[in-house]
């Protein structure tokens, strides 16, 4: 779109394994927390995001990429894009194909997705994530998440009991 | 860097899910897509565990859960209690309450969730009861206050008088409804609202409802059953998508078949108020307008009485009504859009001819229109058979001197 070429403004990202990644400014924004730091002055020339390695960190961008209203500055409600519904759906598509990873990748994800603060991402991943726990008795699921049951026999008793609505 | 270590240990042993590593605060996030009641259950995975599901960022109550086996009677409860056991303050993104089952009279109690919920600040709000016959669950009470509210979707419920008053929503953008019963709902207020949607619903026989939603940006009416509704002006409208059902009331009280005599009360715009459109008024703002219905339908061609100037109207799709019982309707409403750029008619087959008046009895109509918009590109007619009525639009479109394509369309 040739507004968006003419306006366009490239920022230099920087994971701390020293790997540099050149991404539009409206790319980075899709980040809550480089926007805020865009909004504020302070990504004058590269921001380093401190606890994302460059494996993850091109996969983060790879997604905002994907995931950046294509309407330019005109503002988020864009009806002159043919079929809402259908770049919606495109869209549901490719997110399906980007989350199938390892666990270890989408725990990492997760993370970065946190850390950046991008909805939509961490959405996506959290979504997945339990969509491989639901459903299942709490034993697998605590062997899932490779978590320990530290409750004593009794205290397990009182909070059944203090939550007994919620147990049928 | 610690970090880095971490990723490569679990590399190697990609079984471990290290979920429970995660701060709280994502956890509160990640636990509010798991069906309530699993939720809740996590309490009982180890201490970390003990209080999450009480500031989780979302509660889905919906039949993903286990709900098949539940009485009423339990999830009233489990629902009351989940919303009112949460920690104070804790912040609340959205609420879904999703039963297939029926809670017996208990439906009363569906509307202090939501003002529950909107006290928790919640931004998002959907409540679905699909299989309730006869949409036994009402939406009554107050109207909704909240700072926070931007979305809101209902089906398969009943809403009454004041549930769609929105003024003190004032940051509600996005209103879907669908397959519920408006029919004692006398008005849609809102001056945050950018997007609406009402799909499926019974509106009201008696009167129209009258939408007033003055900064709307899109909007869909789709299929209603009730009078067609009186819409108000919506400067920034940009797309609209109108599909009203035939309603026998809206109709020209002199009984000249789907015509409209000029003359009587429904005709002279002297109905339920002032006079003037009762649709187009509301939509001269649009961009890109659906307006589709069987021939029928007696208000699009009434409005055309006050046809206003469709200033930004670049795309336009009309069906069947606006060429029968001949092209006026067409015809006016090209004139009155001076800006058009596309236009697509879809029609249907022939045998849906009503009228003893067929297309050719209007030879006058058959040259171009005097003002019609110089910024026409594309033409494009949809149609079962290209039979001898089709034959006759196409030649009257033809005199535009624009390339028309013609597209077949399966039954």
């Amino acid at each position: 779109m040739a507004t968006r070429e003419a306006g366009k403004k490239m920022i230099m990202l920087k994971s701390p394994d020293g790997m540099e990644f050149e991404v539009e400014e409206a790319v980075a924004m899709e980040s809550q927390t480089i926007r805020k730091m865009i909004e504020d002055d302070c990504a004058d020339t590269a921001i380093l995001i401190p606890n994302i390695n460059s494996k993850i960190l091109s996969r983060v961008i790879e997604y905002c990429n994907k995931h950046v209203p294509t309407t330019g500055a005109t503002g988020a409600a864009a009806s002159d894009t043919v079929a809402p519904a259908a770049l919606a759906e495109d869209l549901k598509i490719w997110d399906a194909e980007f989350i199938k990873v390892n666990r270890a990748t989408r725990f990492d994800l997760i993370q970065a997705a946190s850390y950046l603060n991008i909805k939509g991402l961490l959405d996506l991943t959290s979504q997945t994530t339990i969509d491989t726990i639901s459903d299942n008795s709490l034993e697998e699921i605590r062997s899932f998440l490779s978590t320990k049951n530290d409750y004593l026999p009794e205290e397990e008793q009182t909070i059944r009991r203090e939550n007994q609505w919620a147990f049928q | 860097m610690p970090r880095t270590s971490r990723a490569e240990k679990s590399l190697k042993s990609c079984n471990e899910d290290r979920i429970s590593a995660l701060p709280d605060d994502v956890l509160r996030h990640v636990l509010g897509f798991l069906p309530a009641d699993e939720a809740v259950h996590t309490c009982l995975l180890a201490r970390r565990w003990r209080y999450l599901w009480k500031s989780m960022r979302r509660l889905r109550i919906n039949k993903i859960g286990r709900w098949g086996s539940s009485s009423g009677v339990f999830l009233t409860k489990f629902v009351s209690c989940m919303l009112l056991l949460r920690d104070p303050g804790s912040t609340l993104d959205e609420v879904e309450i999703e039963y297939e089952r029926h809670f017996d009279d208990d439906h009363t109690w569906t509307s202090t969730w939501i003002h529950h919920a909107l006290s928790c600040q919640a931004q998002v709000l959907t409540v679905k009861f699909p299989l309730h016959q006869f949409l036994v669950c009402y939406l009554d009470g107050p109207p909704l206050v909240s700072r926070y509210l931007r979305r809101l979707q209902v089906s398969d419920v009943t809403l009454k008088s004041n549930f769609l008053k929105f003024s003190s929503c004032s940051a509600l953008e996005y209103l879907k409804i669908k397959d519920s019963n408006l029919e004692t709902v006398s008005s849609v207020l809102s001056q945050s609202l950018k997007h609406l949607s009402i799909e499926d619903c019974y509106l009201k026989n008696d009167g129209r409802i009258r939408i007033s939603v003055p900064n709307l940006v899109s909007l869909q009416l789709i299929s209603c059953g009730g009078r067609v509704p009186l819409l108000e002006g919506m400067l920034s409208l940009e797309t609209a998508v109108v599909r009203p059902q035939v309603c026998w009331k809206d109709c020209c009280l002199e009984g000249v078949a789907e015509g409209c005599c000029g003359t009587c009360a429904n005709c002279c715009g002297n109905d339920d108020h002032n006079g003037g459109c009762i649709l187009f008024g509301g939509l001269s703002r649009a961009k890109n307008l659906e307006l589709t219905a069987d021939p029928e339908m007696f208000i699009f061609r009434r409005d055309l009485r006050w046809c206003p100037t469709f200033s930004r109207l670049k795309t336009l799709l009309l069906s069947e009504w606006c060429v029968q019982p001949d092209l006026h309707a067409l015809v006016c409403m090209l004139e009155h859009s001076p800006v058009l750029e596309n236009l697509t008619l879809q029609l249907c087959e022939q045998e849906k001819t009503i009228y003893g008046m067929e297309v050719e009895e209007n030879p006058g109509l058959m040259e171009k229109p005097a003002a019609i918009s110089g910024y026409l590109k594309t033409i494009e007619v949809k149609c079962e058979e290209v039979d001898n009525r089709v034959c006759k639009v196409l030649k009257f479109l033809s005199t535009f001197g624009i390339a028309i394509t013609i597209q077949r369309t399966n039954r």
